[in-house]
């Protein structure tokens, strides 16, 4: 019985001990260009789904007016397209180098498309959530600290539409100049912005 | 001997599988502001050093001269200051909502970059995983990145001429700038 509890115990230290070993080999992927490690999306996502199940908002925000599109559009190109991407721009280095790659809203290069007989779509409750609290181990910053609720949710309504935005919503996700005033950071502070939303 | 084996069996199944359920449990930090996982850092250190240690290569950087330096201010300001700060500006928003946090350069009570040239290098180059260090291998030459590591080095004790070269850089910080200011970084390699 002893015995039995002794080796027990081996067993249970085996698999830290061996991970430590591997970790400690420097065969471990570190680099970003090198491959997963092993089960890490499995767990990566388990983690993340088992999360958010706990925490979504209860109710999605309703579908979105053409103005809270604008003004997703705008924190969106000051804060996200850096990583995620715009219509008609090629990818930053930044974007290319990350691990694991940034999923990219607008196919580089290319511009949007617009069909104004299909409705806006409201935001989706699980890209509130990895807008808010960000997503560890990937490189998403949480902008629960830069961004209001409401500046939250019209990120979230931007996104839910990227393949079909109005015109003036790409003007501002582009930086035209000839959009009317911008404010130059939307953070919260910024009483312009939340000027805006009255 | 048959016991023998169930025991260590089920004890190698112990652990991965009490991990499994830590994660399922929806309590693992999944927020980039939760606290840190157990034993999170000791870990990626070891597997991060292990791997630098194993794989870098010593390099030398060669004739750092403030031509050289005001490059790789250039390509700073349009690479890496959106998370690693620019001399007077907050850090922005982006680099405050990541886990972990990047090291901010230019806080005026900045901890010195001291890692040997060929660390800094290496970490440019692959990147560092489940960071947002991004590894501009494919992005940047040889060339840049040794500028890039040689200003990185003298951060500190930078030149007139690379603290104006930084302080040109857009206001968010980051490299949504028009291609010509690429180009720039690339012709001023040339000269």
């Amino acid at each position: 019985m002893k015995k039995y509890a002794i080796v027990f115990i081996a067993g249970i230290l085996l698999v830290p001990a061996a991970f430590y070993l591997y970790l400690r080999s420097g065969y471990a992927p570190v680099s970003t260009s090198a491959s997963p490690l092993p089960f890490e999306r499995f767990f990566a996502r388990l983690a993340m789904r088992a999360t958010m199940s706990h925490e979504l908002p209860k109710a999605d925000a309703g579908p979105p007016t053409e103005a809270q599109l604008a003004r997703g559009a705008h924190i969106y190109r000051e804060y996200c397209a850096v990583c995620h991407g715009l219509p008609n721009e090629p990818r930053t280095a930044i974007s290319k180098g990350l691990y694991p790659h940034p999923p990219q809203f607008f196919k580089p290069g290319e511009s949007t498309t617009y069909n104004p007989n299909l409705p806006y779509r409201p935001a989706k409750r699980k890209v509130y959530w990895k807008v808010k609290n960000g997503i560890r181990l990937s490189g998403m910053p949480s902008f629960k600290g830069a961004l209001t609720e409401e500046q939250i949710w019209e990120v979230s309504q931007f996104l839910g539409n990227a393949r079909n935005l109005p015109p003036k919503v790409v003007a501002v996700v582009e930086g035209k100049p000839e959009q009317p005033q911008q404010a130059k950071s939307p953070s919260k502070s910024h009483q312009q912005i939340a000027a805006d939303h009255k | 001997m048959s016991k023998f084996l169930t025991g260590l069996l089920i004890g190698i199944i112990l652990v991965p599988s009490a991990f499994y359920l830590y994660l399922r449990s929806g309590d693992a930090p999944v927020a980039t502001w939760a606290p840190p996982m157990p034993l999170e850092r000791f870990l990626v250190r070891t597997a991060m050093h292990a791997t630098i240690d194993h794989e870098e290569t010593p390099i030398r950087l060669t004739a750092v001269s403030d031509d050289s330096l005001v490059a790789g201010a250039q390509i700073y300001s349009q690479d890496c200051a959106v998370c690693h700060g620019l001399p007077g500006r907050a850090p922005t928003p982006v680099a405050e909502g990541m886990y972990p946090r990047p090291p901010q350069f230019f806080r005026p009570n900045a901890k010195k970059i001291d890692d040997p040239a060929s660390e800094v290098y290496w970490k440019v180059k692959n990147g560092i995983r489940l960071t947002g260090m991004p590894g501009f291998r494919a992005s940047l030459n040889e060339a840049q990145l040794r500028e890039l590591t040689g200003f990185l080095e003298d951060a500190a004790s930078l030149p007139p001429a690379a603290i104006a070269a930084l302080k040109a850089a857009p206001e968010n910080g980051h490299g949504q700038r028009p291609p010509s200011s690429r180009h720039a970084v690339l012709k001023h390699k040339k000269a």
